[in-house]
């Protein structure tokens, strides 16, 4: 009876286990300065502006998922810039060397500084993924910090899971 | 006594009354087809667009405010849309009849079916700050937005405002 009781426990703790299988993952991404697609005073208050970007980014240190590594990126976004601070949101889509894709949500926000970008730092979390990452789930946090010409460098951490995968359906016994 | 507690009473009632003194605002407004100034692909869903567009729009119904009514304005706005939801967010600067002005950001989300928004579009706003008499100003309220076939928008707008009283003057000391 007691080796029963403790098979059923070893086997929940490792159905729990397996259901939050969180994996560490960093790295390192360099953006190149985006190219403004529009820009607009709000009126309110000088410096005060609203602009839509994109861009591209290469991994120098790549993020390493379900044995792919991450390549590069394409981001879109929104940036609302006062004269003390940038913040900004959009979407990255990731390229892994393996073909398949990883949608991110990214947030931020930058002080400013004497006109000057200081240390940005901001959320990112999956929004989906193709191939063997599809039903990505994870989020985690980056810090960038800009260069002369207009490229930032962040350095990326966060953790992700991938679903169970679904269990192959057991036949049917045909009655007679 | 019983006197002396009615009046602090009626003392206590007037000065909550004065801290709370919200006042009801109603206008509408109508607005020209924006100008987009840039719309972009999100690149992970199809449909899936990021937008900044502006809004300048003509009070027919100003709404009212310490004494003045509002005229025109304008929004700056960022627009994500997805094939079947879209919300907006943004800042509008009014401008009063007597040239102040009044800020407000807002926010609504729609649903979208056949490529339109579900109608009325509903949303809500909140004042971020104004300028001459209106400085200070703060409230909030909702909007319902019933967009027009030339690309232009109808829009309802209620909520309520205070603006805090002016500090008293500062009384000279007597030397």
């Amino acid at each position: 009876m007691k080796a029963r009781i403790l098979g059923m426990a070893c086997f929940a703790i490792l159905l729990a286990g397996a259901a939050g299988a969180q994996t560490k993952i960093s790295g390192t991404v360099t953006c190149a300065k985006p190219d403004v697609v529009g820009t607009q005073e709000v009126g309110d208050h000088p410096g005060h502006t609203l602009s839509l970007t994109k861009g591209t980014c290469s991994w120098s240190k790549p993020m390493e998922i379900e044995g792919a590594k991450t390549k590069d990126d394409t981001d879109a976004g929104f940036t609302e810039a006062t004269a003390t601070r940038m913040t900004g949101s959009g979407f990255v889509v990731g390229t892994l060397d393996s073909g398949d894709k990883m949608f991110v949500s990214v947030h931020d926000s930058t002080p400013i500084k004497d006109g000057k970008p200081g240390e940005t730092a901001g959320t990112w979390s999956f929004s989906g993924g193709t191939g063997k990452i599809k039903g990505i789930k994870g989020k985690g946090t980056y810090k960038g910090t800009g260069s002369a010409d207009g490229s930032i460098t962040f350095d990326v951490e966060g953790e992700y899971s991938m679903p169970a995968p679904a269990a192959p359906k057991a036949a049917k016994p045909k009655s007679k | 006594m019983k006197l002396r507690i009615l009046g602090f009473v009626c003392c206590a009632v007037l000065l909550a009354g004065a801290a709370a003194a919200q006042t009801k605002v109603t206008g509408h407004q109508d607005c020209a087809k924006p100008d987009v100034a840039g719309t972009i692909d999100a690149g992970d869903k199809t449909g899936h667009t990021l937008t900044l567009q502006k809004f300048n729009c003509t009070w027919s119904t100003g709404m009212e405010m310490a004494g003045m009514k509002s005229k025109d304005g304008g929004s700056a706005e960022l627009v994500e849309a997805w094939s079947n939801r879209t919300t907006t967010t943004g800042t509008y600067v009014g401008n009063m009849e007597n040239g102040d002005k009044f800020f407000v950001s807002f926010h609504d989300s729609a649903s979208v079916k056949d490529g339109k928004p579900a109608v009325p579009i509903k949303g809500t706003w909140s004042y971020t700050g104004g300028t001459g008499k209106l400085k200070g100003i703060k409230g909030k309220g909702t909007y319902t937005i019933t967009p027009k076939d030339d690309g232009g928008a109808s829009v309802d707008v209620e909520g309520d405002y205070d603006i805090p009283a002016a500090a008293p003057p500062k009384t000279p000391k007597s030397k």
